[in-house]
């Protein structure tokens, strides 16, 4: 399997001189496509931070990231929105979605961001309403959902262009156990059936346990990168 | 991109109190420019339309500058005319109105001309009450029904009209239409149509002026010109004078620029402080678009386009506005009544694309910043709510506000367009340099007290990124509504002054001898005092340089609001002149300049030497007059006053009957001082209120701005109230702090509005001299305090929408951060 995600080095300074701080430190991580990893650690270990830096929305101070063999540390910002709306998807812990917009609006954001007609991905939004299970919500608007079902659009929108790699930041942190269930399931569903990699932060461990494998973070430093036995 | 339309259309729906404050913002800018552009092209098709239902196909009047009767065959009117001409005499008479109210002797005018060509050429239209009548016939006359009903006269009604020939009985053989030449009756006078014949009878036979219809193809101002110089002693003049409307069009133009240019400091506040707070709270669905991959560019695209409708929307809203409003706006200004709606499709686009760079200007600055932000922080809606004041800023604003002092004082022609600038600097470097003096004056405060409720609460006055927008907003919205109510109070003193000025009971004009003659004014009992005016007002060439309504004086001290601090009055010589001040620096006259003065209103071309400067503001609110002595005054203009003004010992019917009477003999009209005074009045008292309404609208706008700036600052601090709640601070105390920080952000906001209003006013009063409207601020220092102290009660008062909402707050769930 090819590596989707290579990380190398990736340091990361927040502020300057004095108050300083280093949040990551030499990280390395290489994810394979089709897998689906998570990234644990304690509350401030730089996790999050990694995830975002990843996903082209942080610049690293340091290191490259190879998106699908493309460096994106150095992109200028319009080569970065093109990889970031044909390569990479993001599920957030809050959903994020635009509230005035309906269910198949917001998924089909990404589509619109790359001025394509949404009319040419009727067949993909109709597959993608099935898999998430929202095809009788397609009209509603996000106030009118439960928790899980806006984790569902966020998700959808994450998938609608077929993307090489989904940047989870704590997916089920805002839902009940068993919502949060079945998001984990979804996501497996995905990552198998689609081979899109999943690269989730998570400080839950049964979320932990729907992963390939997973990784260990500390102080900014990988302390694990292997695999659930 | 449907979505995103979609989006953007849902978002000014959804906000339907902040978009109907901005649309309607926008719209009251669209409404004046609107109003500027068309008020040119609305007028004079008016005056064109109205001029042209007079005259019809006439297109010039031709007259002796002596007045006296002349004869066609005097003229040399050229050989290629082919146009056609209706001769017109005048005589007068007299008739004695008896009703059960009335009885007194109103003036009759004969209009002696072909009746039929009268009628033919569409001048008159009769009604349909007309009897058969043989033009050859005398004592048949037309009256016109405005006539017919103000004085009871019928059709076949036989009136003795008293000329010069005796008494006359003359028999009504038609009545015509209040329109056309009819329409130009305008005194009390009885108008009567009659042959030429009958008019000239008993007197000098000719004709009083000739009206020409040019035959197609000839330039009208060519051939006038060309006349003026083959016919001397005589004048030709065009009956419709683009000259004059121009000009009274220009000063209101350039009155309603000075309003746009404040509606538009306005609209920038209020304006900018909604759409910072409603990009503040739409920061993460921007982030949530730009990690979804939306570069930028199309970030902004998306921005510029929500602002792009709110543009169009106010703009449109301000044209329909102004088409509704257009026929009250010239009314007010101008004076025409009737005016049509202007429909000009580019003046449209123009206001539409106005509406929507203004809207875009405004927020593009906002649109940058927001921008800027990282992606990450704009997702989590990580604003800094804090509140920076910037030295960058604070230069920027010092070095605008030294650039209006120096402007203004070194604008000493009286530059309209420097003074402008001087304004628009003004504006903008006091609105800058508002944050940091803020900031200054709460460090030095709050360096003095202790700690505690109070204390925090003026901290937050330079904490809070929405108090600050607050302080901002009311500061400068202030500003420009004092320097309203300063200019407005301002021209209602000048106008009381000039009240002061005319000082009679009576007012009667029309002498055409000097006032000896008149020796009722000093046989009548019941007049105390009376007062001469000699001045002439009419087109001037000084130096060859054209001045149009120019006042030529003449007296031998100063009186009817003249000033003369330096008393030139004594030593003003025959061919000297006296010159406003003000007037005399916008038109680089020095004292010792020569003049060459060009007048018809003199009897020949005559120089002057500059004595020196007074004050005419009171007696010519333009400013435009020069002072000459009696003696120079009764050589080179006239011997007969322009106006003399009258108190009676009491005032009351008899007296005005009798006073009428006199007046009568003399053919001389006689009018009260409230007649006299009544149309600027009206015409004064409706820009007022137009300016005043326009600014009420303001003010509510930036009041309810003020509200929603409260809302969302509650929102952004309402966390640190739980906090402060659940951790040292009662209610009662947090109600404290929250109090002192709005009555302070307030209080700071007047001082500081009131302070820049001060400034503004001296600009403004540079710029209405400069658009020849001499008015002196007057500037009632305990009058402004008084409305500062009002504003400030009142905007206190919202202090009700934080205390409405710390009252239903859950403090648990601000916590945990689940509300």
């Amino acid at each position: 399997m090819k590596n989707i995600l290579e990380a190398r080095n990736i340091v990361k300074v927040f502020g300057e001189g004095e108050n300083s701080t280093k949040v990551l430190n030499k990280a390395d991580v290489v994810l394979k496509e089709g897998e689906f990893v998570s990234i644990m650690g304690p509350s401030g270990c730089g996790k999050s931070t990694l995830l975002y830096i990843f996903g082209g929305l942080l610049k690293p101070t340091e290191g490259s990231i190879l998106i699908d063999g493309k460096d994106i540390s150095k992109m200028k910002d319009k080569e970065l929105s093109k990889v970031r709306r044909t390569n990479i998807g993001f599920v957030f812990q809050f959903y994020n979605l635009v509230q005035n917009l309906t269910v198949e609006e917001n998924i089909l954001l990404p589509v619109v961001m790359q001025g394509r007609r949404s009319s040419s991905y009727s067949k993909e939004l109709d597959d993608i309403l099935e898999i998430v299970g929202l095809k009788d919500k397609r009209k509603s608007i996000p106030s009118k959902l439960s928790g899980g079902e806006q984790q569902r659009v966020a998700i959808a929108r994450a998938i609608i262009t077929n993307p090489k790699i989904i940047f989870a930041d704590e997916p089920t942190g805002n839902l009940d156990s068993k919502t949060g269930k079945d998001i984990m399931e979804l996501f497996v569903e995905i990552s198998k059936k689609k081979k899109i990699t999943i690269l989730q932060v998570t400080h839950s461990e049964d979320a932990a346990l729907y992963g390939d494998r997973t990784i260990r973070l500390l102080d900014g430093m990988i302390a694990d990168n292997g695999e659930i036995g | 991109m449907q979505i995103v339309w979609k989006h953007i259309i849902r978002n000014v729906m959804a906000n339907k109190l902040r978009s109907f404050i901005i649309v309607l913002s926008l719209s009251l800018s669209t409404i004046i420019l609107y109003s500027t552009l068309t008020i040119g092209d609305n007028v004079v098709e008016k005056y064109t339309e109205s001029l042209l239902e007079v005259y019809q196909e006439y297109d010039i009047q031709i007259a002796h500058e002596d007045s006296t009767r002349f004869n066609l065959d005097d003229l040399n009117i050229g050989d290629e005319f082919k146009g056609s001409t209706l001769p017109v005499t005048t005589a007068l008479g007299n008739y004695n109105y008896v009703t059960d109210k009335y009885d007194k002797n109103i003036d009759v005018v004969f209009i002696g001309t072909d009746r039929e060509k009268l009628i033919s050429d569409g001048l008159i239209t009769l009604s349909s009450s007309r009897e058969d009548w043989d033009d050859n016939e005398k004592k048949q006359i037309i009256i016109s029904k405005n006539t017919s009903e103000k004085y009871g006269i019928e059709l076949s009604d036989t009136i003795l009209v008293t000329t010069s020939n005796g008494d006359i009985k003359y028999t009504v053989k038609a009545i015509a239409e209040n329109a056309g030449y009819a329409s130009q009756e305008v005194s009390s006078s009885l108008y009567v149509y009659v042959t030429q014949s009958e008019a000239e009878e008993n007197s000098i036979s000719g004709v009083d002026f000739i009206l020409m219809n040019l035959s197609e193809g000839i330039n009208i101002d060519s051939y006038i010109e060309e006349f003026n110089i083959n016919n001397d002693g005589y004048e030709a003049s065009a009956l419709v004078n683009y000259d004059e409307i121009n000009q009274s069009i220009n000063s209101t133009k350039q009155v309603l620029t000075i309003i746009l240019v404040c509606v538009i400091g306005i609209n920038f506040f209020v304006i900018s402080s909604f759409t910072k707070l409603l990009l503040a709270t739409r920061t993460p669905v921007l982030g949530t678009f730009r990690s979804v991959g939306a570069s930028k560019f199309i970030v902004n695209m998306v921005l510029i386009l929500e602002n792009i409708v709110y543009g169009l929307i106010g703009g449109a809203l301000g044209i329909i506005l102004t088409l509704l409003l257009n026929a009250k706006i010239v009314e007010e200004f101008i004076g025409y009544e009737g005016v049509a709606n202007a429909v000009n499709i580019g003046y449209i686009v123009l206001a539409l694309l106005f509406s929507v760079v203004l809207q875009l200007c405004i927020v593009i600055t906002s649109i940058i910043k927001t921008n800027k932000i990282d992606i990450i922080s704009s997702v989590f809606n990580k604003v800094d709510v804090s509140a920076t004041s910037s030295w960058k800023q604070f230069s920027m604003g010092i070095i605008l506000f030294a650039t209006s002092i120096i402007l203004y004082f070194s604008n000493n022609n009286y530059n309209y367009i420097l003074a402008v600038l001087a304004l628009l600097c003004a504006i903008i470097g006091g609105a800058l340099m508002v944050t940091k003096i803020a900031k200054v004056l709460v460090d030095v405060i709050t360096g003095k007290m202790n700690n505690g409720p109070i204390r925090m609460g003026i901290k937050n006055v330079s904490h809070s990124k929405i108090t600050q927008t607050n302080v901002n907003l009311v500061s400068s919205m202030l500003a420009i509504l004092l320097l309203i109510y300063i200019l407005s109070m301002s021209i209602s003193s000048f106008f009381s002054g000039a009240i002061e000025t005319i000082d009679a009971d009576y007012l009667i004009s029309g002498m055409k001898e000097n006032v000896e003659k008149y020796d009722f004014l000093d046989e009548n009992t019941d007049i105390k005092n009376y007062r001469i005016a000699y001045y002439e007002m009419g087109k001037v060439e000084i130096n060859s340089k054209e001045y149009y309504n120019f006042g030529i004086t003449g007296m031998n001290e100063a009186t009817n609001g003249i000033k003369d601090p330096s008393d030139h009055f004594s030593k003003l010589d025959n061919n000297e002149i006296l010159v406003d001040e003000i007037f005399a620096k916008k038109n680089d006259l020095l004292v010792g300049d020569v003049v060459l003065l060009a007048s018809e209103m003199l009897t020949e071309e005559v120089e002057f030497t500059i004595l020196g400067y007074i004050d005419a503001g009171s007696f010519y609110s333009s400013r435009e007059c020069f002072v000459i002595n009696e003696e120079t005054y009764f050589k080179y203009v006239s011997k007969a006053p322009k106006m003399i003004y009258v108190n009676t010992t009491t005032v009351s019917e008899e007296v005005y009957f009798k006073l009428y009477d006199d007046t009568y003999q003399y053919d001389l009209t006689l009018v009260t001082d409230d007649e006299y005074l009544a149309v600027p009045k009206n015409s004064i008292d409706g820009a007022i209120q137009l300016i005043y309404i326009m600014f009420i609208l303001s003010f509510v706008l930036a009041f309810v701005g003020i509200i929603n700036n409260l809302l969302i600052g509650f929102l952004q601090h309402q966390k640190e109230y739980a906090i402060l709640l659940s951790t040292a601070m009662s209610k009662l105390q947090v109600k404290k702090m929250i109090f002192t920080e709005i009555v302070f952000s307030f209080l700071i906001s007047c001082i500081l509005g009131g302070a820049l209003s001060l400034w503004l006013s001296k600009i403004v009063e540079l710029i209405l001299y400069s658009i020849n409207f001499g008015i002196i601020g007057d500037i009632n220092i305990m009058s402004i305090l008084f409305v500062l102290l009002a504003v400030l009660v009142v905007l206190s008062m919202t202090f009700f929408v934080p205390n409405h909402k710390l009252k239903k707050m859950d403090i648990v769930n601000q916590i945990k951060g689940e509300e």
